[in-house]
């Protein structure tokens, strides 16, 4: 960690963690807490389910209203709840953020409260003989299936997931962070409702503050709510599996859009924890994460091809994607940019500065890490989740000492899977809306 | 609660300085000789520094008049736009790369009504601020390069155009009104953007890049007085001569809505609802829009927050879901406020929506007031902890002649009475437009 905010992690008890960032620099305290679960088809609409009904009440505070009047008391509060997906794990997450005592007027001490109000919800939700009340379960079910659909609203995000569920097919990977639509109907309350106490009694739970904090009492009073909770394995293995042989599969669909969406995906076989890690997001930079980086230079700059373009990495997984918007009829021409770009990085072809620009811009962005108690936080689960203790300032070091010879060796590791394209159809490109005629 | 500020408190240097003892935080300001407003916020402890230069000049603004000319010009819609990516052509340097090797990172954006120019960095902070003074007031351009970048830009446009909540809400502002420039993409057209030339950005640049149309806001952890030392050397090297303000001119726009109902197909997974409100009074700025702001947001907040039965019940009955959400648009020309998200029943939602609405006049108790109060008051806050925020806040409220550090007082003052006139006058049925998007049949 850098020495500017310190950390501590406290064992409540194995599998149950409480780990602290306390710090006077921000107006807020922010709380996380973390339930780690492996991705399975049948159980990741149920954990994102749990997140969705979580929100709809407690024991003390059967109802949204309550729970939002209550919190727009605490001023405005601000409280969530998502589930996360990372490598092959899913974290259902629950969220709030307090003002500091001597922010507010008469110097209240929100902190008690949100800590209270957080594990409140965690552990005591609404049910109803033995089960989640019933109208909440239906409803949120509703809504869940809504959003699973709507994922095709945003279609650039709708190529990028499309073509994870290519490649991954039969890797846990693969399966949407909601899970899919025909798990989903199968989901019974009873069911949910006994998976959701085994979560609590089986799974990792991580609990994060970070701000403005009184060590002893956070420490007493999550003790307290855990007290008969049982010991559990700390962390889940972030992978388990990962295909052997990649034959490259071109997959192309069509949909009445504008713009076509590409999305390209490349095995590493490289991970956090591998020694090559660092130089994999010096690649990653030059590659394509940053305006700089040859494929914006290129694809935009150069050929006018895309508005925008970049690829980004999942290191828990040791994924690499491509994404961009192009003309349908421009993919080939895209491609062979694509893949121009990537032989150069294998052949070494990479200017002194591509290399250092990169390197400035990530020892930049960790850096910024401790500027905000949000990325603060997200960062260092993701260390945690690697089995990693949080070491952001060495990890700057490792940065700074990685070669061009690293970033090529890296390079070599890419593997071309899938290329996934969502193309506009043809001739129906003009009649999506009467009304929105412009004007000149 | 008391929130202090103190104006024009007198510091040994050249510059004035606010304190506000809530956030318990300071702005230094000062206007140079050549016009330019400088204002700086000191953030001990934090590692980013930011400066963001904003130019009061947006989307909307395509007809204006030349400082001492009476001639009335009209260019091409989305060439503030199209302006802003050009400016990171310079003959002499490559802006992304210059940045990049200072170990900074450098954006842009362009809105309606205004267009800025961002860095943030660690470390060679007053390399990246002389680099930023400098780009965005010179402008070097070639025919070639106006050209290659007309791909680009149609390329973003083409994204916006399938992106479905953006449609919607380009379609409600084409119903809400008549001629006015927001019912207009901010990038512009597809056809729009093939008639902008190397002329017509530069007379733009030079119109609209001066600095007296323009304002500088930094943060970080700073010495106000060494940084403007430097803005003051890097202007007074530049020459600009004092210029007359630009007049922008506005189309008479009418007070009633173009049309009450407009409908459109995308590929989508279930309908999209948006229902607006136009502004009807026009022209006012400062502590008097700052009011009307915050009048109209916890008036939203008590009717349909998330903290609100109609919400609840609009949520509960499967009319509504998380993507229903509120805006606030209150500029010195023209306002609207947009309500909506998706829904399977676009029909029965407008319908309990605005019946919801209109059916709280007089009914809102002081209760809701002071528990909405509260939350706006931690939002505030909030905000100060975010560098990007605290910037951004700033710049839009500047070109408002709004004061970001009068939020709190203002906050303080309203009344019961206050949110009941404003529910009756924006939220009067005349004043509504609603646009809806299906999906396309399969």
């Amino acid at each position: 960690m850098r020495k500017t905010i310190d950390y501590q992690r406290i064992i409540i008890k194995e599998g149950i963690e409480l780990h602290l960032l306390p710090t006077s620099k921000f107006k807020t305290t922010l709380m996380k807490v973390f339930i780690q679960e492996r991705l399975r088809k049948e159980t990741a609409p149920m954990v994102a389910l749990i997140s969705y009904i979580l929100f709809r009440g407690t024991v003390k505070r059967p109802t949204t209203l309550e729970m939002m009047r209550y919190l727009e008391g605490l001023y405005g509060a601000d409280f969530s709840a998502d589930v996360d997906k990372r490598g092959e794990c899913q974290f259902l997450t629950l969220t709030l953020e307090v003002i500091n005592q001597h922010y507010l007027p008469g110097g209240d001490n929100l902190l008690d409260e949100g800590l209270a109000f957080l594990l409140d919800v965690l552990t005591n939700p609404l049910t109803k003989d033995g089960i989640f009340k019933q109208e909440y379960f239906e409803q949120e079910k509703n809504i869940l299936k809504d959003d699973i659909n709507s994922l095709m609203n945003d279609k650039s995000r709708y190529a990028y997931e499309r073509c994870k569920q290519l490649m991954c097919a039969e890797e846990p990977y693969g399966i949407y962070k909601y899970g899919s639509l025909e798990d989903l109907e199968q989901v019974e309350n009873q069911q949910l409702f006994d998976y959701y106490q085994t979560l609590l009694q089986n799974n990792p739970i991580h609990i994060w503050l970070a701000g403005d904090l009184d060590i002893a009492n956070v420490k007493q009073k999550v003790s307290e709510t855990f007290k008969d909770f049982a010991p559990r394995s700390a962390v889940f293995e972030p992978v388990v599996a990962d295909k052997e042989d990649v034959s490259p599969q071109r997959v192309i669909e069509e949909e009445n859009i504008r713009q076509g969406k590409l999305s390209i995906g490349y095995r590493t076989r490289l991970t956090r924890r591998n020694p090559l890690y660092p130089a994999m997001i010096v690649f990653n930079g030059i590659f394509g994460s940053l305006p700089h980086s040859k494929l914006f230079q290129n694809v935009r700059e150069k050929a006018s091809l895309a508005y925008y373009i970049h690829s980004g990495l999942d290191g828990t997984k040791g994924i690499i994607q491509v994404d961009c918007g192009i003309e349908s009829t421009a993919l080939d021409q895209v491609l062979a940019i694509v893949d121009k770009q990537l032989d150069d990085i294998i052949q070494g072809e990479v200017t002194l500065e591509e290399l250092e620009f990169t390197k400035k811009a990530y020892s930049r962005y960790f850096n910024y890490i401790t500027d905000d108690n949000d990325s603060l936080i997200d960062s260092c689960m993701v260390e945690i989740s690697n089995g990693l203790e949080p070491i952001l300032d060495e990890f700057a070091e490792e940065l700074e000492s990685v070669t061009l010879e690293d970033v090529r060796k890296v390079a070599r590791h890419l593997e071309l899977d899938t290329i996934y394209f969502l193309k506009g159809k043809e001739g129906g490109d003009d009649e999506f809306d009467d009304d929105a005629e412009y004007e000149e | 609660m008391s929130s202090m500020t103190m104006p024009n408190m007198k510091n040994n240097s050249s510059m004035q300085m606010k304190y506000n003892s809530i956030i318990q935080e300071t702005l230094y300001y000062t206007r140079l000789e050549n016009g330019l407003p400088v204002y700086i916020l000191p953030k001990k402890g934090f590692q980013q520094k930011y400066a963001i230069f904003s130019t009061n000049y947006g989307s909307i603004n395509n007809t204006f008049k030349a400082p001492g000319k009476s001639e009335v010009v009209t260019v091409p819609v989305g060439i503030a736009h199209f302006l802003e990516h050009k400016m990171f052509e310079n003959s002499e340097l490559n802006v992304f790369d210059a940045f990049a090797s200072f170990g900074a990172n450098v954006n842009a954006f362009t809105t309606y009504t205004m267009t800025s120019y961002l860095f943030d960095t660690i470390e060679n902070f007053p390399e990246c601020l002389e680099l930023l003074l400098n780009f965005v007031q010179s402008l070097s351009l070639t025919e070639e390069s106006v050209e290659k970048e007309k791909g680009i830009i149609e390329q973003e446009i083409r994204m916006y155009e399938d992106d479905p909540d953006w449609i919607t809400y380009l379609n409600l502002m084409q119903a809400l009104f008549f001629h006015h420039s927001v019912r207009i993409d901010i990038a512009g057209t597809a056809d729009s953007i093939y008639k902008i030339n190397r002329d017509l950005l530069l007379t733009c640049h030079k119109k609209f890049y001066h600095p007296g149309n323009m304002v500088l806001f930094i943060e970080g952890d700073l010495d106000p007085e060494t940084v403007l030392q430097q803005i003051k050397e890097n202007q007074s090297k530049k020459g600009f001569a004092k210029q007359l303000p630009i007049e922008k001119i506005y189309p008479n726009e009418p007070k009633f809505v173009n049309k009450q109902r407009v409908e459109g197909n995308m590929s989508l997974s279930h309908p999209i609802y948006y229902l607006g409100f136009k502004e009807q009074e026009i022209g006012i700025d400062g502590d008097k829009l700052l009011k009307k702001d915050l009048i109209t947001g916890i008036l939203l907040e008590i009717l349909i927050g998330k903290g609100s039965n109609l919400y609840q019940s609009l949520y509960e009955s499967g009319l509504i879901d998380d993507s229903f959400s509120v805006s606030v648009t209150l500029e010195i020309d023209h306002g609207m406020t947009v309500l909506g998200g998706h829904t399977n029943d676009p029909d029965q939602l407008h319908q309990a929506l605005y019946e919801g609405i209109i059916s709280q006049e007089g009914k809102i108790t002081e209760e809701e007031l002071e528990r909405v109060r509260k939350r706006m008051i931690g939002d505030y806050i909030v905000t100060f902890d975010s560098l990007k925020s605290t910037a951004q806040n700033f710049v839009s409220y500047y070109f408002k002649n709004i004061d970001l550090f009068h939020e709190l007082n203002i906050l303080k003052e309203i009344t019961l009475d206050d949110l009941n006139q404003r529910l009756r006058e924006h939220f009067d049925y005349k004043n509504h437009a609603v646009s809806i998007m299906y999906p396309e049949e399969k």
